[in-house]
């Protein structure tokens, strides 16, 4: 009781106090009533806020090493408390543990809004580039009066708070020109001053100009994974040649991204451009259907369609960087092999027999790339097929055995020259020539001849019968004939000419039944005509054969009509038989 | 008086004889000739001559005589001993085809194909006409041997993809090689073996020698493309392959060079047929196969159960 007493004295007494000086005081007239019966007064003293327990000035959410706050972000403070008073109160975030009132005696890192007694209150701070990687902090409660004794959580919550700083990237660059399909290599001058906890580093390498810290490139060239400081990645190249686009993007192991310097940079990534090449085996000499030897098949004419087909390989791929043919042209020149590739590649070296040189304006091979023979498939595929058409003419050397060129083949030399004007060279075909086959061809130039009107028991004039060699051998030719009547072809009658009345020379003059000349017969008989094989397009090589007609005594005047047949055949002699 | 007759009109009259206007100019054979030195008896040989004209205004008669002694018989075209030479066609291919009776006597037959032309219009009266022909010449031989021969006529890779693991299996990249062959013996052939010594692309390393897992085969006289694939373990990449097409124990005419290859990522060609379960490993193999050894196994183990318990009931 007592205690109770002594208490109540105590709270009591200094309030009495307190109304004792402002009655007496003078000094706040105000208050003084003037009455005539006694009052009562009290003025009620501040209270500052009291901090909730487990509440205490805390950042929400927690900076710690491994969760520092980027510089730019916001640090949250909270904390609640209480007023005695019912006063609104504030939270009040120091950089030193004194204040003065309700303001801090060091930096006011923030100040929140007045809360209500017993509500939370909530201020926030940007990390600053200048601050350290950690940042002491004192937490107040304040009312408009005073403020609490400082308080704070003492966990990860409490202070310091953890400040990370962004990267510093300076320098970025590649060390390109590269070859196609090698190892190119980014390099940077990067690093993370944070040292708390060591901060990595990590280089992106984009192929365009968007990045994010928490994806990665949108479209990535390659990454260097966490680096302590200079961050390099490297990746293989691309085949095609030309200029790509690689930018550089660095954050640290919080995912903060360097900003300014290099960051977002191009550095330019450049492949070079290699030249295309041909294996001799690819290059296939063929005929016009494909398989076999050469065969011509048009008489005193080109024929068309022989076919080349190679195969181009170019490290830079069969297309470019705009999907675009990285191959662009190609040509062929294509002689028998008597001939060196050096002989037969100038329009003035080029002869029918023997040598079609692309540069020889009349002669027009046409060549295209072909997916029969290889077909391009993307950036990753470096083949790609080539066919090239060519007409030869008629009397193009043979070189199948037996033949006066059999020790030689037909050879295509080839080449292909890619986009950038770069080149394979010529190229010979090697395992795959072939050989011209024989052409036997012939013209008959003397369409007209007659023997013209014959008395009986006397002989006609020599008539000539002139072979043409229209293909690309030498030729013989094999004769033979019908007698000549005046119902033929019954020859029923009796008035028959015997077909031995006609003879026949290869060389001239002509007697009838004199050396040289030969009965014709209704049997085939070879004639060695000799005939040379045409060397001149458009001059065939010619052999005459001299004819004469004896009409026998006794014959009876009529026109008589007959057949003879020429069958050319090769001349066996200079061109082989078989 | 006859003679007399004749003799009186002979001072008077001329006889005329004139060659026609020939409305055929230029004709000939391409190639001239049907040679085969290893016929083997029954067997069928078939070699394409091409006629051509140089001026086809009309339609011309071919006939065909054959004339190799001892075989004419054999010897037959495609379009028969006669037939037409169509105006306006400069090239008219036809099929001469050797068939070789079983009995045949072994031995070389030589002699010639001849063909002639002539007009399908009567002959003017009182000229004389020049038919124009060519000769085939013809040299065959049956032999009593076995011949396996062949030139290598062409040698191409197909682009190819990586290899690949599907569940626990590892299928090879698959290479596969065109290879136009000339069969010049009197059996099927096939060659040997072909053999890859495959090289990184600056031709310096030897990455893997491989053999053909399939080789295909071309008929006797033939000239045909066939298929050869490999299996590697090549990555994708540019590299160079030296092949060597083996008849018997020697490289084959034509059978030993360079090529390029291109290996390229799964799913870049379009419709590409890699691997398959056949080309898989000999460990491979053994785990699919064994398991279906064991499957079928418990089925007939099974089947033999039910059907011991139905002969039961």
């Amino acid at each position: 009781m007592l205690n109770k007493i002594n208490k109540m004295k105590n709270k009591i007494l200094p309030l009495f106090l307190i109304f004792a000086i402002i009655i007496t005081g003078g000094g706040i007239r105000k208050l003084i009533v003037q009455a005539d019966n006694a009052t009562t007064s009290v003025e009620v003293g501040n209270t500052v806020p009291t901090v909730t327990g487990g509440q205490e000035p805390h950042e929400s959410p927690t900076s710690a090493t491994s969760t520092p706050a980027n510089v730019g972000d916001p640090v949250t403070f909270k904390a609640t408390a209480s007023d005695a008073n019912g006063d609104d109160w504030k939270l009040l975030i120091c950089s030193g543990n004194t204040v003065t009132g309700i303001n801090c005696d060091a930096t006011t890192f923030c100040t929140s809004d007045f809360a209500s007694s017993t509500a939370e209150a909530t201020c926030s701070r940007t990390a600053l580039v200048g601050d350290n990687e950690t940042v002491a902090w004192y937490g107040f409660a304040c009312d408009t009066v005073g403020c609490s004794a400082e308080s704070h959580k003492t966990d990860d919550s409490g202070p310091p708070f953890h400040v990370n700083h962004r990267p510093a990237f300076t320098v970025f660059n590649d060390d390109s020109p590269k070859n196609p399909n090698v190892t190119v290599a980014w390099s940077t001058t990067a690093s993370d001053s944070d040292s708390g906890e060591p901060d990595t580093v990590t280089l992106y390498v984009c192929k365009t100009n968007s990045f994010s810290t928490s994806t990665g490139c949108a479209v990535e060239w390659c990454n260097s994974g966490p680096s302590a400081s200079n961050p390099t990645c490297n990746t293989t190249t691309p085949r095609p040649d030309g200029d790509y686009d690689s930018y550089g993007f660095v954050k640290d192991s919080h995912n903060f991204a360097a900003s300014g310097g290099a960051q977002g940079t191009n550095s330019t990534m450049t492949v070079s451009n290699i030249a295309p090449s041909i294996t001799a085996t690819s290059i296939n000499l063929l005929d016009t259907d494909g398989s076999g030897n050469l065969m011509l098949l048009d008489e005193q004419a080109e024929t068309p369609n022989f076919k080349v087909t190679f195969t181009v390989t170019d490290d830079n791929s069969c297309i470019t960087t705009s999907s675009a043919a990285e191959i662009t042209s190609a040509l062929i020149n294509v002689r028998m092999s008597e001939k060196i590739q050096t002989a037969c590649d100038e329009t003035g070296e080029y002869n029918a027999n023997d040598c079609y040189p692309d540069a020889y304006a009349t002669w027009n091979p046409v060549c295209a790339a072909s997916t029969t023979v290889n077909d391009c498939t993307g950036n990753t595929d470096t083949d790609v097929g080539w066919a090239c058409t060519f007409p030869l003419q008629y009397h193009a050397d043979p070189t199948v055995a037996n033949t006066p060129k059999a020790a030689y083949n037909w050879v295509a030399a080839v080449k292909a020259t890619d986009d950038d004007s770069a080149n394979t060279g010529l190229i010979d075909s090697t395992t795959y020539s072939n050989a011209m086959d024989k052409f036997m061809s012939y013209d008959l130039a003397s369409t007209t001849l007659a023997y013209g009107s014959v008395s009986p028991n006397a002989d006609s004039l020599e008539k000539t019968t002139t072979v043409e060699a229209t293909g690309n051998v030498g030729l013989d030719e094999n004769l033979l004939g019908t007698q000549l009547c005046n119902d033929y072809p019954g020859c029923a009658g009796s008035d028959d000419i015997a077909i031995a009345q006609q003879n026949y020379s290869t060389s001239t003059p002509i007697t009838w039944g004199g050396a040289g000349a030969v009965a014709l017969s209704a049997i085939l008989t070879e004639a060695e005509l000799n005939c040379l094989k045409t060397t001149i397009t458009g001059t065939p090589e010619t052999k005459d054969t001299s004819w004469m007609l004896r009409v026998p005594l006794g014959q009876a005047v009529d026109s008589y009509t007959g057949s003879n047949t020429i069958e050319g055949k090769v001349d066996n002699e200079t061109y082989g038989g078989v | 008086m006859f003679s007399r007759k004749i003799l009186v009109l002979g001072a008077f009259f001329l006889l005329s004889f004139i060659f026609a206007q020939i409305t055929w100019a230029g004709f000939g054979i391409s190639p001239p000739y049907v040679s085969n030195d290893s016929l083997a008896r029954g067997s069928v040989y078939e070699k394409k001559i091409t006629i051509v004209r140089g001026d086809p205004l009309e339609d011309l008669k071919a006939e065909i005589t054959i004339n190799v002694p001892g075989a004419s018989d054999w010897i037959t075209i495609d379009k028969g001993n006669e037939f037409i030479l169509p105006k306006g066609e400069k090239q008219v291919p036809i099929i001469i085809r050797v068939q070789v009776p079983k009995q045949a006597a072994y031995g070389a037959y030589k002699g010639s194909i001849r063909i002639k032309t002539s007009s399908l219009e009567a002959l003017q009266k009182g000229t004389i006409t020049i038919a124009l022909g060519a000769q085939i010449d013809v040299d065959l031989n049956v032999s009593k041997q076995k011949i396996f021969n062949f030139i290598v006529r062409g040698v191409t890779p197909f682009d190819a993809e990586e290899g690949y693991k599907k569940w626990i299996f590892s299928f090879p990249t698959k290479l596969v090689f065109q290879l136009r062959i000339e069969n010049l013996g009197n059996i099927q052939c096939q060659p040997t073996k072909i053999v890859l010594d495959i090289y990184d692309s600056n031709k310096i390393n030897l990455l893997e020698t491989v053999e053909a897992s399939k080789i295909g085969s071309v008929k006797p006289f033939e000239n045909n493309v066939i298929l050869a694939s490999f299996l590697t373990k090549l990555t994708p990449g540019s590299y160079y392959a030296q092949f060597k097409v083996y008849k018997n124990n020697e490289v084959a005419q034509g059978g030993e060079g360079e090529v390029h290859l291109s290996i390229m990522p799964k799913g870049t060609i379009q419709g590409y047929k890699g691997a398959n379960i056949f080309d898989l490993g000999l460990k491979d193999k053994a785990i699919i196969f064994g398991g279906l050894g064991l499957i079928l196994t418990l089925i007939i183990f099974e089947a033999i159960q039910l059907i011991k318990k139905f002969k039961k009931k």
